[in-house]
């Protein structure tokens, strides 16, 4: 499919107009830029995410089944297909949330889970998030740009149509709303996403609330309005960290969390979106059992491929990793948004030492990964076109059944040969067109 | 009165003073800057003195950037701008996007204009698209309560930089009975927010036809102290 990009000006106008933009702390300073996007779109056949979209599908709900079985019973542990050490040292595992089942068993209700495609055209899972994934929003209001600047190219019904995300997103708020209103809460203005909760609030007829809107008053949640009259809240989709989420179940000096929140969740009157807990399941560590979750839970076979990756944890591993580190890009389970990787490639002799030692002590910390060689993607720049490496956040909402969005985030590198798309490092986003028919 | 915060209230008020703030200050100033071309008598102090702004400028130049185009000078018109914009960024839900759109469209298109020579010229989008900002929020905005507020704040702002700029008593007085309008529809919705003294003594100053030109002072005082949003939160922008 031959895409023009000759709207890339008109669009990227159209993205500061509506103020298209995200939060960047850099040196003590927080700054808001525009998130480049590139005109020419990424395009994904209709059999390639038929594909993709049952393996994430089977993915997510083993990651839901994982989640619940690791706050209850524990099988998978006791029938030794995760350590338990994978657990309870993961800085994601919440003791708190131990016994705790929230409203219709549901713990990701939305998923974004990272995936690269290599050069035979197999598609890999890099990473899944199931905290508080983030970045729907600009492909949503990317792509009716894109309708308003180049209406031809949507001509006929062959892109499927992604304007549907807001409205996937409040069922699923409805679906597990415990009784009362749905809101987003946000930490506030300065939040490097504070668009995307803004816009959603927007779209899906949530209110946009702080913590200091919100009371709970006998296990319940309420939202003050100006009067003092208050309003029973079902469905808090927080965009707040778990750690700062009730500063009488986890940090006390949280200043942007709801006292009692989680006593509301914990006597079922209201749905907290994702689940408190998620962490333990989207750590880079346990990254590593997911195939096992699929198996273990479902009895199939996975759909989709994990990068090959290798716990420095178990013996084996580990000596392959301290004998080929130069081969493998090494990630810090505990980092996130494209911080704490390391490629062995680029390391000097003298580093590759220092790393070995570092990994022999802290094993459990890191995790290691056979560099894929993923497809570059055209980007436009300058009136020519470079190739650049790109990745693809696909999302996945959880309801009363489990969905993935036709579309997603892709995120690309500015910089030739590198491999790090985040936007929080300068990296920029294109849209996702997942083909209606061949 | 539907599902609005208490700080969103605040919001809400302020996004309304901020806008109706800088289309009259620019107003104002375009005036000004016309009545400078023929040279004269016209200088800027006097128009700051008119529109009690302290003169913290050294000469016209000087005034006519930093007072238009600093954003580090709080009096400056960018600067109002830029509280109007960010109100409106935390009101997006409220006002909708395609309204939050016009806000910064007005400020894409002020900054674009610093060193014009032309500047009533230029700033014209500027006037439009805060012309287009109130007509999105009447057609877009759903919750007509959210939507109230806003003219309320535009209302209080209009009364009060019409007292500080010497408009007309004929001018004031029918901004007045038009706030006094719209305060009379807070009653029937038993919002609180009114202070009831100074709203007692608005409709007796306009009852009694009190002469505008000589309560200036006292009109204003009451108009500050009408609404009492500010014992709610202030915005951070």
């Amino acid at each position: 499919m031959n895409v023009p990009v000759a709207n890339a000006r008109e669009i990227n106008e159209l993205l500061a107009r509506y103020g298209v933009k995200f939060g960047i702390y850099k040196n003590g300073t927080f700054n808001e830029q525009l998130f480049p996007f590139d005109a020419i779109p990424r395009i994904i056949s209709a059999e390639d995410f038929s594909h993709m979209e049952k393996g994430l599908i089977q993915r997510v709900d083993a990651l839901n089944m994982f989640l619940r079985d690791i706050y209850s019973d524990r099988k998978i542990i006791k029938d030794g297909v995760i350590p338990e050490d994978f657990v309870c040292a993961s800085k994601g595992y919440l003791a708190q949330c131990a016994d705790l089942i929230p409203s219709k068993g549901i713990y990701s209700h939305i998923s974004g889970i990272d995936l690269v495609q290599a050069k035979d055209g197999t598609w890999y899972i890099l990473e899944d998030n199931l905290r508080i994934p983030s970045g729907a929003s600009y492909p949503l209001i990317a792509r009716e740009l894109c309708r308003m600047a180049s209406p031809g190219l949507f001509e006929g019904g062959r892109i499927a149509d992604n304007r549907n995300y807001a409205s996937l997103l409040k069922n699923t708020m409805d679906y597990v709303n415990c009784g009362g209103i749905n809101v987003i809460l946000t930490p506030g203005r300065l939040n490097a996403a504070y668009f995307e909760h803004s816009y959603f609030a927007e779209k899906t007829g949530a209110v946009l609330v702080q913590n200091t809107d919100l009371f709970v008053e006998d296990n319940i949640l309420y939202m003050k309005d100006y009067q003092g009259g208050k309003t029973r809240v079902g469905a808090v989709y927080r965009r707040i960290s778990d750690e700062y989420l009730d500063p009488l179940t986890f940090l006390p000096e949280s200043l942007i969390g709801v006292p009692h929140i989680m006593d509301a969740y914990r006597a079922g009157n209201t749905a907290i979106i994702n689940a408190p807990g998620n962490g333990v399941a989207d750590d880079k560590g346990i990254y590593y059992f997911v195939p096992k979750m699929v198996k273990y839970y479902l009895g199939e076979e996975p759909i989709l491929k994990n990068a090959p990756t290798y716990l420095p944890f178990y013996d084996e591993d580990r000596k392959f990793v301290l004998d080929n580190l130069e081969k493998l890009v090494i990630k810090d389970v505990s980092e996130a948004g494209g911080y704490g990787v390391v490629f062995g490639r680029d390391m000097t002799r003298e580093q590759l030492e220092s790393w070995r030692r570092l990994i022999t002590e802290q094993s459990r910390r890191f995790i290691a990964q056979e560099v894929i060689d993923f497809i570059d993607l055209e980007i436009a720049e300058n009136d020519k076109t470079v190739m650049r490496k790109a990745d693809l956040r696909a999302f996945v909402l959880s309801g009363e059944k489990t969905q993935v969005w036709a579309s997603g985030l892709t995120r690309f590198s500015r910089k030739a040969d590198s491999f790090v798309v985040n936007s929080s490092q300068g990296g920029g986003f294109k849209d996702t067109w997942v083909l209606s028919q061949e | 009165m539907g599902s609005i915060t208490r700080i969103n209230i605040n919001n809400l008020f302020w996004l309304g003073r901020y806008v109706e703030r800088v289309f009259i200050t620019l107003n104002s100033f375009f005036k000004y800057s016309d009545r400078f071309i023929d040279g004269g008598q016209e200088t800027y102090e006097k128009y700051l003195e008119d529109i009690n702004v302290p003169n913290i400028y050294k000469n016209s130049e000087d005034f006519f950037t930093r007072y238009v185009f600093d954003m580090s000078n709080p009096d400056s018109i960018i600067a109002n701008l830029d509280r109007a914009l960010g109100n409106g960024i935390v009101l997006r839900d409220e006002i909708k996007t395609p309204s939050l759109a016009y806000l910064q469209m007005a400020m894409d298109r002020f900054k674009a204009c610093e060193g014009t020579k032309k500047i009533r010229y230029d700033m014209l989008p500027v006037r439009d698209a805060l012309y287009a900002f109130w007509g999105s929020a009447d057609n877009n905005m759903t919750n007509v309560d959210a939507l109230r507020i806003i003219h309320l704040g535009k209302s209080v702002e209009r009364v009060d930089m019409y007292l500080r700029l010497g408009y007309s008593a004929e001018e004031i007085s029918a901004e007045l009975n038009n706030l006094l309008k719209h305060i009379s529809r807070y009653d029937s919705y038993g919002i609180t927010i009114v202070n009831a003294d100074a709203c007692d003594a608005l409709k007796s100053a306009v009852r009694d036809n009190i002469r505008i030109d000589r309560q200036r002072s006292y009109i204003l005082e009451n108009v500050e102290n009408l609404i009492e949003v500010t014992i709610f939160e202030t915005t951070s922008v």
